[in-house]
Parts: structure tokens; C-alpha cells; sequence
């Protein structure tokens, strides 16, 4: 399965990633390029393709789309000022051609701060319900404790599993 | 597109393998599905049991009772999703039915017995926490599923809403702000709209976001994890941390220890230099924010709209020695 961790900038794509992994998250510096893995879970192999989410390069992310079946989108949940950005860059890529049948999951990520909105909150304010084009899930988390992390990548995993299984 | 096809064709021959596979082996599947069925049974006949319990018990052990029940739910939960790669479907679908009716009897009970209480949100919470692993059947219960999460959520963060608003500090002018280890231990400290403010944190903020700030001088102790500057002019920003992210700034003098690497972007006239902030606690502040000191850099730093590797940056350099405020006290 192909997985695609998109989001703002400091919203914890590869804290997420090294996380899952069990990697050292205390070294992380901001992502200049892409980090490339493949994880296994549940006998499943994942790529993940985690891309830099600052500005100047979030116009490279179309380029790495293809065969996408998780999109996997970050929200720094304590990020309340730039929530409107993140809403905004969300519902664009979901315009994607190439992402079209791609499963969303929200990771409303860093929990573990007392400034986080609750993934209720994310939900609302990201206009989560009006998605109609994809199937999609919210979960909150917290990748530096890694608290819910892995009922977010099951809930994707089966996700994907029962839409092809659906297709044979 | 072929190639896509090409992994499903793959999965799917996986796929049918792996179920002539369970033909031939067809005596390990019956037993499997009985040991499951016996397993199911049987839990599901305690967790029945524990709720009949709370008719005969007193009513300040019920709470415990039925968070005992949620934690039981959970397992068998979980147990079902765990087991759903191998029963076959028919048995898979009697399951979830069979939780659907007790989730229900666990609900009524919970009414019953502690109506409008906060508990029932935290537990029923517990009970829908693994939920989404029996959901890759329809799309119905997909969305089930997803309302489960939601409203769950939604009760979840209730205590993070009063703790929220203490350490966000915004729209001042000409202020100076004292901010000490009780008001923000281990929070996330919110810094915006302010002019020509002193900004002092003896503390170890988790995460500290500073934004729109003009002329003002910003003193923090260690952060533990980012580091978020955005829209600020005119500023000096003394912070050790370990991320630092700086957004469409000018004209900043950065004092900083960072552990990995720092980034700006849209940022023009900036100086870097070391982190040279010192109080009484500090030590233990460095400690509680698990920074080491030693491996803290003030010059690794990436400028995004610079990514040319033989010249320089021309946004930032660093601040010359004879330029260094070195006592900030007062």
C-alpha cells in the first residue's frame, strides 16, 4: 500500500513516520526534501512518503502522488492561527486527479500539547464533513508520544483492504 | 495505472492462494472458528454478567464496575478485529451484531444507573477506541464508525479546553511580560500581536509559537519540542529548542541553541548567534525539556528560498561578537 503523509509544515509528518518506525523523534530537523520508508504492519508492506511541508515546496507534492492509497493528512492541532490555511491546502489537493479514490485519514496531531483543539474542533473547522469524494476518517494523536498512531494506520489499512477486496 | 493493477492483480492471486490454501486446511479453520466462537461466548457472557452485577451493587462502586465493563468491551473489541483476518465472513458479521446488542444493554445499563454523568462519555469513549478495527466490511458502518470517533473525540478534550487559553499572550503594547515555570510547565506557549512588548519566560515551554510581534524582545528558556515564528519585524528572539521553523520575517536578531536543524523561509536580514540566556533554574529547565546542551548549534541553518549549495544565503549571517548583548538582565 502507498501512503502519502501531507500537511503544514511543524504539523509532524516525520515525528509520525520515525515514530512508527521507532526511531529516535528527538533529532528531527525540518524536512528540506522527502523521507522515503517502507514499514510493514499487519503483514502489510507501506511506503510512506513523507514531503516537506513548507510553502515553497508544497508545489512539488503533486508530483508524487501516483498510486497513492492513503492520503494521510497532518494537522498540528495547537497550529489554531494557520487552521484556515491547512483547510485550504487539504480541500485543494483532494481536487487532485491522481489522488481520486485515495482513502483520507486526519491525524489531528500533537495532543500532548494543552493547546490542542480536539479532533471534534479539527473536524469542524477543516470542513471535513462536506468530503463527499473520498472515504475518510479524523483520529486524534500524538505522534511524540505515539499515543493513537496505530488505530489511525489500521483504520487506513482497512480502509484500503476492504475497497480492493471490494473490486474483486 | 498498469502498474497499480499489476500490485492488485498480485494481491488477489495472494489473495486466492492464501483461501485454497484454507480449503485444503480446512479442519485448522473449523477449529479456529470454535475456539473463537467458545472465546466470544464466553466473554461476552462476563461482560453480561458484570452488568447484571450493578442492579445488586451500591451505587458509589458502580462507576468502577462499568469502567471495568468498557475495558472488557475493549478487549473483545479488539479480539474480534484481531480475529477478522481469519473467520470467515458469516461468523465475522454474527459478531459484530452480537457487540452491536451488547454495546446497547452496556449503554442502557449506563443510563440507568449514572445518568448525565461525565463518566459515561470517558467510557464509552473506551469502547469506541477500537472500533475502526472491525470497520473494513461496508461503507455503512464505515461512517458508523467515523460518528463513533467523532463524538468521541468531541468528550475526550474536554479538560484540555480550560487549560487552553492560560498561556496564550496577544494584542499588547509597550508591556512587559514575566512569564515563570507555574503558569507554563510543559505547556504550549502562544505569543501574538505584540508591539514593542519585553517578553521573559523562565520556563520549559513544550512548544512555543511566536507570531506577528514588532520591535519586541523575546527571552525563552529551553523548549522541548518547536519552535514557530512567523510574520515578526524588528525582534530579537533569544531560544534554545529543538525546532525552529521562522516564516516571512525581517530585520531579527536570533540568539538561539537549536538540536537539529533551523529553517527560514521568506525571511530577509536576519543574524544568528548563540543562545546566551541565563537564570537561576536553568539547568534544570534544560533538563525537564530534555535538550542537551552540548549538542546545541546556532549556525545550522537552511534558508528554503536559498537552495543553492555554493554560495551562501543571502537572507541571514552571523551576528558579530562585538554586536552580542551579553547580560540581559534588566
Amino acid at each position: 500500500m502507498y501512503f502519502n503523509p501531507r500537511g503544514l509544515d511543524n504539523a509532524g509528518k516525520t515525528t509520525i513516520l520515525k515514530r512508527l518506525n521507532g526511531e529516535d523523534v528527538n533529532t528531527i530537523s525540518p524536512t528540506l526534501g522527502f523521507n522515503i520508508k517502507t514499514l510493514e504492519h499487519r503483514s502489510f508492506k507501506l511506503n510512506i512518503w513523507d514531503i516537506g511541508g513548507q510553502k515553497s515546496i508544497r508545489s512539488y507534492w503533486r508530483n508524487y502522488f501516483e498510486s497513492t492509497d492513503g492520503l494521510v493528512w497532518v494537522v498540528d492541532s495547537a497550529d489554531v492561527r494557520r487552521l484556515e490555511d491547512c483547510k485550504a491546502e487539504l480541500h485543494a489537493l483532494l481536487g487532485e486527479e491522481r489522488l481520486a479514490g485515495a482513502t483520507l485519514l486526519v491525524f489531528a496531531n500533537k495532543q500532548d500539547l494543552a493547546g490542542a483543539l480536539s479532533s471534534n474542533e479539527i473536524r469542524k473547522a477543516l470542513e471535513l464533513d462536506t468530503i463527499h469524494s473520498h472515504h475518510w476518517s479524523i483520529q486524534w494523536c500524538s505522534a511524540v508520544t505515539g499515543e493513537k498512531l496505530l488505530d489511525g494506520v489500521d483504520w487506513l489499512i482497512d480502509d484500503i483492504a476492504s475497497r480492493i477486496f471490494t473490486m474483486d | 495505472m498498469t502498474k497499480r493493477l499489476d500490485r492488485l492483480q498480485e494481491k488477489r492471486q495472494a489473495k486466492v492462494d492464501k483461501q485454497r490454501q484454507g480449503k485444503d486446511d480446512n479442519v485448522a479453520v473449523q477449529d479456529s472458528v470454535y475456539e473463537f466462537s467458545t472465546r466470544f461466548q464466553h466473554e461476552k457472557r462476563s461482560i453480561e454478567e458484570m452488568l447484571d452485577q450493578c442492579s445488586s451493587m451500591e451505587s458509589k462502586s458502580i462507576p468502577d464496575q462499568l469502567d471495568s465493563v468498557a475495558i472488557a468491551m475493549e478487549k473483545l473489541e479488539k479480539f474480534v478485529g484481531d480475529s477478522s483476518q481469519f473467520i470467515p465472513s458469516f461468523t465475522l458479521r454474527q459478531a459484530q451484531e452480537n457487540l452491536n446488542k451488547l454495546r446497547n444493554h452496556i449503554e442502557t445499563t449506563r443510563e440507568q444507573y449514572m445518568p448525565k454523568k461525565k463518566f459515561a462519555f470517558k467510557s464509552r469513549k473506551k469502547v469506541a477506541a477500537s472500533k475502526p478495527l472491525l470497520s473494513s466490511s461496508t461503507t455503512a458502518t464505515q461512517d458508523d464508525t467515523r460518528k463513533i470517533i467523532q463524538a468521541k473525540d468531541q468528550d475526550s478534550m474536554d479538560t484540555g479546553a480550560l487549560a487552553r487559553r492560560l498561556c496564550d499572550y496577544s494584542n499588547q503594547e509597550n508591556q512587559t511580560l514575566e512569564i515563570t515555570t507555574d503558569e507554563i510547565s510543559s505547556k504550549d506557549v502562544k505569543l501574538s500581536q505584540l508591539k514593542n512588548c519585553t517578553v521573559r519566560i523562565q520556563g520549559y515551554p513544550s512548544a512555543l509559537q511566536i507570531d506577528h510581534l514588532q520591535n519586541c524582545t523575546i527571552l525563552s528558556g529551553p523548549v522541548s519540542s518547536s519552535v514557530f515564528v512567523d510574520r515578526c519585524h524588528d525582534c530579537k528572539i533569544v531560544v534554545a529548542c529543538q525546532q525552529l521553523r521562522i516564516h516571512s520575517s525581517t530585520d531579527i536578531h536570533f540568539y538561539i541553541g537549536v538540536t537539529s536543524r533551523a529553517i527560514i523561509e521568506d525571511c530577509t536580514r536576519f543574524m544568528f548567534t548563540s543562545y546566551n540566556w541565563s537564570y537561576p533554574s536553568i539547568e534544570q529547565h534544560f533538563t525537564a525539556a530534555n535538550l542537551d546542551k552540548n549538542s546545541l548549534s546556532s549556525s545550522a541553518i537552511d534558508d528554503f528560498n536559498w537552495l543553492r549549495i555554493d554560495q551562501p544565503s543571502p537572507n541571514w549571517s552571523v551576528l558579530p561578537e562585538e554586536d552580542k548583548i551579553q547580560n540581559w538582565v534588566g
